[in-house]
């Protein structure tokens, strides 16, 4: 009995000390946070963070959790406290500003997106910074210095689809229509079910009176709507049940049909663990990972579906097509 | 032991109060503002009698048919002068599966000095047997001169006709008692034919006998994690429907002969008529719930409506999404001849601001307009643009309250009970959200829905009643003006001499076109506003574009209303 109560006693030691340790905290909130379960996640921080007075980390995670769910000035609050404790995390909370100006604190948002804007870290960095700086002009009403700083974020990384987004909004605002249109264009290339964009581009046309562009793009618009409606549907019943495969499988195909192929490379993963003998949706992965510039990996999934199955003449094609590519991939590891 | 403790709330209590005035937007900023006049909007509803609790449903809100009663209307059903007011409430799920009576309709008489008394039996009012009523629409329907009601419910309507200050129930005779889930309605002569048509908006289809349920094949009803009210999405929407005013005390459905077939059923919640291309035909624009919206134009050579929302930039927000469209309204703030567009929505979006330019397009400018981070938070009902403190540029008020109870609890970025909000007008089109801190009326967090716009006190400034779910309406005095002083004014009423009496649709302006509005009563959400419209400063003249096409200029007197007579003008 004695041994027990001993055996209690340590057990409830150690794990006090393990939810006092910072690192498992961090761990465990994120363990929460990959699964989605951002409120769950958000209680078991709140409660560290009473527990754990001096880690800005920790705040910083459940500012994210609150950003996740667009409890944004609690967002704003949370990454606040983490940074006052631990001011070298500064400008790296790109959602910081972000959360300030979605709760409508446009001027203290400034400070903070202009220290990332001229952090030299990197480049990404910067092109947030502006990209903030310009969401707050944008949100003044200053549409000609909102296109400043949109055109500056873009400058320092031009892959950022809400960047030209904005900068096609504002353009739009300005009269400058065609070139709006570019800049919608660009963010579909970037993000193929930006229906924002879509639907921009439908309007512009409509207001250059070019009614078979219009046409063509208000039905692509409608396309992406569908399709945004079905993913929204498919992650809901995901989340309550995760492991129904033929759903991960028509999420992937989604991601695969509109050239999302990084966001389809988890869920083709998941139906290959489900399914390793078949091919079809191995050779998906495989071309998803060849997509999105994984050669390596695109060529180990490859080659297991040539291997299995010699007939399945499209693996066959994409297999040569990666060794023309990649004359030098290392041998797999077994 | 408690001293240390309450000098250190004292000084928390002080600190706190300094940094709440430093952040309080309603300070006069030195840049950008006017020769403003002060205004305060003061809650006025104790002790003004209108006691009547616009009850629908429980306190539990747990059907749909629960939250999207309670508007509210403004008409001087006496003819004396002074704005009446009509609070309609619905029902209970119980009551209405029974075919019981619901809540009823009350009807106001203005005493003066903001003191009303309910007058509903005398009226007439209380022999109706109401179902679940969700809108009074006041127009003279019957073009005699005086206000009629008629009032929108699940179920069918109800027309009620004013005959010398007690009302009759005409509503089968008129061929107006629609069956469907009527929400907002306006009267218009959409066919140019100098009567009063009707579009009445409908929501959808709702079965008490058999509510929908969580986990029924369809339905998901959960919000953010929590076990909500099921609906509108898994229901059927309903299809709106325009009647032709055809004489002689009868309407019929012009739906086909309107063109209207085509028209795709939506849930139905706003509607506000005008002209929205400046061709001179009345338009239709409907606000639809988690759907797009309607923009209706009206070819007076085909006598037909064409669709034409998603051409204009009306449609969806824009973000391009569809949106939860409830209250509507309208008013030219740019200066370009034609009006822009308010509509408001649910919490986690924005209240569009729909800016015309003069190429006949749209674009969505709440972001640049300054009124879109303020709503974030909040699901909007009734609104509308009053210019408050008569400096010349309209204002803009939202009446907000969410529509599920559980938005209480932590976690969901909103709250059941919200604040109403007043943004203030500044130059470029700008607004400013004004601070609850300086307007008590603004400072209680109520579940709010209709709100109507009028000068109450015919005191040259318009005031405001809103109507909250399962509690008193708010009724808020606006006080810029007190007596003769206060910035000047001109307000207008229209008097036409065809059969819509009151000259809705009619564009009131500065005889430099500056200024404008049109004389619309049938706004907001679910509600009825003040058919008089007020301009800030002084004139000597104002030029009125009857709903016939007829111009005439006006010579007007400050600080007074002037009754404007078709035909008496140059």
């Amino acid at each position: 009995m004695k041994v027990i109560l001993l055996l209690c006693v340590l057990t409830s030691t150690l794990w006090a000390q393990f939810e006092n340790d910072p690192r498992y905290v961090k761990r465990r909130a994120e363990r929460y946070m990959a699964r989605l379960n951002y409120e769950d996640a958000i209680s078991y921080l709140t409660k560290a963070c009473e527990r754990i007075k001096d880690d800005g980390e920790i705040r910083i995670l459940l500012g994210e959790c609150f950003f996740a769910r667009s409890r944004w000035s609690e967002a704003a609050k949370a990454f606040e406290a983490g940074i006052k404790i631990d001011k070298k995390l500064g400008s790296l909370v790109t959602h910081f500003p972000l959360a300030l100006i979605r709760s409508n604190r446009l001027e203290e948002a400034i400070p903070y997106a202009e220290s990332m804007a001229s952090d030299g870290r990197n480049e990404r960095l910067k092109a947030n910074g502006n990209f903030c700086l310009g969401l707050v002009a944008w949100h003044k009403g200053d549409i000609d210095v909102a296109i400043k700083y949109f055109k500056k974020a873009l400058r320092h990384d031009d892959s950022m689809p809400k960047a030209h987004y904005r900068l096609g909004l504002a353009l739009l605002k300005k009269k400058m229509i065609s070139q709006g249109i570019a800049q919608f264009k660009k963010t579909l290339d970037l993000d193929p079910l930006h229906h924002a964009a879509a639907h921009n581009v439908a309007l512009a046309y409509r207001r250059l009176k070019d009614k078979k562009s219009a046409s063509i793009w208000a039905a692509r618009y409608q396309e992406i709507v569908k399709y945004s409606d079905e993913i929204s549907r498919i992650k809901r019943a995901l989340r309550e049940k995760p492991d129904q495969i033929q759903l991960i499988r028509r999420l992937a195909d989604i991601y695969f049909a509109n050239g999302l192929f990084e966001s389809a490379i988890e869920p083709y993963s998941a139906c290959v663990a489900a399914d390793p003998g078949s091919p079809e949706p191995r050779y998906l992965y495989a071309q998803s990972l060849f997509n999105s510039g994984d050669y390596h990996r695109a060529r180990l999934q490859v080659a297991q579906v040539v291997d299995r199955h010699p007939k399945y003449k499209k693996a066959k094609i994409l297999h040569d097509r990666i060794l023309d590519i990649v004359r030098d991939v290392p041998k797999e590891k077994k | 032991m408690s001293r240390p403790y309450s000098l250190f709330a004292l000084i928390l209590a002080v600190l706190s109060f300094g940094l709440f005035a430093c952040g309080d937007g309603d300070d006069p900023a030195p840049r950008k503002r006017q020769s403003q006049a002060q205004f305060t909007l003061i809650d006025r509803t104790p002790n003004s009698g209108l006691t009547f609790k616009t009850k629908s449903g429980t306190l539990k809100q747990e059907y749909i048919c629960e939250v999207k009663s309670t508007g509210v209307g403004l008409m001087d059903y006496d003819k004396d002068g002074f704005l009446d007011i009509v609070l309609v409430a619905g029902s209970t799920l119980e009551r209405a599966r029974e075919n019981k009576a619901g809540y009823g309709v009350r009807l106001f008489r203005n005493l003066g000095n903001l003191k009303f008394e309910d007058v509903s039996d005398a009226t007439g009012m209380s022999r109706i047997k109401w179902g679940w009523a969700c809108a009074p629409i006041c127009a003279d329907v019957d073009g005699d001169g005086d206000d009629d009601l008629y009032v929108t419910q699940i179920g069918r309507n109800v027309l009620l006709i004013n005959n010398e200050g007690v009302f009759e129930d005409h509503s089968k005779a008129f061929g107006l008692d629609d069956p469907g889930w009527g929400t907002s309605a306006a009267f218009a002569d959409i066919d140019g034919d100098g009567d009063l048509d009707l579009y009445l908006c409908n929501y959808l289809d709702f079965d008490f006998a058999q509510p929908p349920e969580d986990g029924m094949p369809g339905f998901s009803c959960k919000w953010k994690g929590e076990k909500v009210m099921c609906g509108p999405k898994g229901l059927a929407p309903q299809k709106d429907v325009v009647f032709r005013n055809d004489g002689r005390g009868r309407f019929s459905d012009a739906g086909e002969a309107w063109g209207l077939t085509d028209l795709p059923s939506s849930y139905g919640l706003g509607v506000i008529a005008g002209d929205f291309d400046s061709d001179g035909n009345c338009d239709l624009y409907v606000a639809n719930d988690a759907m797009a919206n309607f923009l209706l134009r009206f070819d007076a050579e085909t006598q037909k409506f064409k669709e034409e929302a998603w051409e204009v930039g009306l449609a969806v927000s824009e973000d391009g999404a569809a949106q939860a469209g409830m209250g509507l309204d309208a008013c030219d703030l740019n200066g370009d001849g034609i009006e822009d567009i308010v509509c408001t929505n649910f919490s986690g979006e924005v209240n569009n601001l729909y800016m015309s330019d003069e190429s006949g397009f749209y674009l969505e400018s709440s972001a640049t307009a300054g009124t879109a981070l303020g709503s974030l938070a909040s699901l909007g009902w009734g609104v509308g643009f009053i210019d408050f403190d008569l400096d010349g540029k309209q204002d803009l008020f939202v009446a907000n309250g969410h529509v599920y109870p559980q938005a209480a609890k932590t976690g969901t970025a909103t709250d059941y009970p919200q604040f109403n909000q007043v943004y203030v007008g500044e130059d470029d089109n700008r607004f400013r959200l004004l601070s609850q801190l300086k307007h008590p009326a603004l400072a209680v967090k109520k579940v709010s829905r209709g709100a109507a716009f009028g000068d109450l006190d015919n005191d040259g400034d318009v005031d405001v009643i809103v109507c909250n779910l399962n509690d008193q309406p708010t009724l808020i005095e606006n006080k810029v003006r007190d007596g003769d002083d206060g910035p000047s004014f001109i307000g207008v009423s229209c008097q036409s001499k065809s059969e819509n009496t009151q000259g809705l649709g009619a564009s009131v302006s500065t005889v430099d076109g500056k200024l404008s509005k049109t004389i619309r009563r049938h706004a907001s959400f679910q509600s009825t506003n003040d058919g008089r419209v007020v301009f800030a400063g002084v004139f000597s003249a104002m030029r009125v574009r009857w709903p016939s096409g007829k111009v005439e200029i006006f010579n007007v007197k400050p600080n007074t209303y002037n009754n404007l007579v078709e035909g008496a003008g140059k």
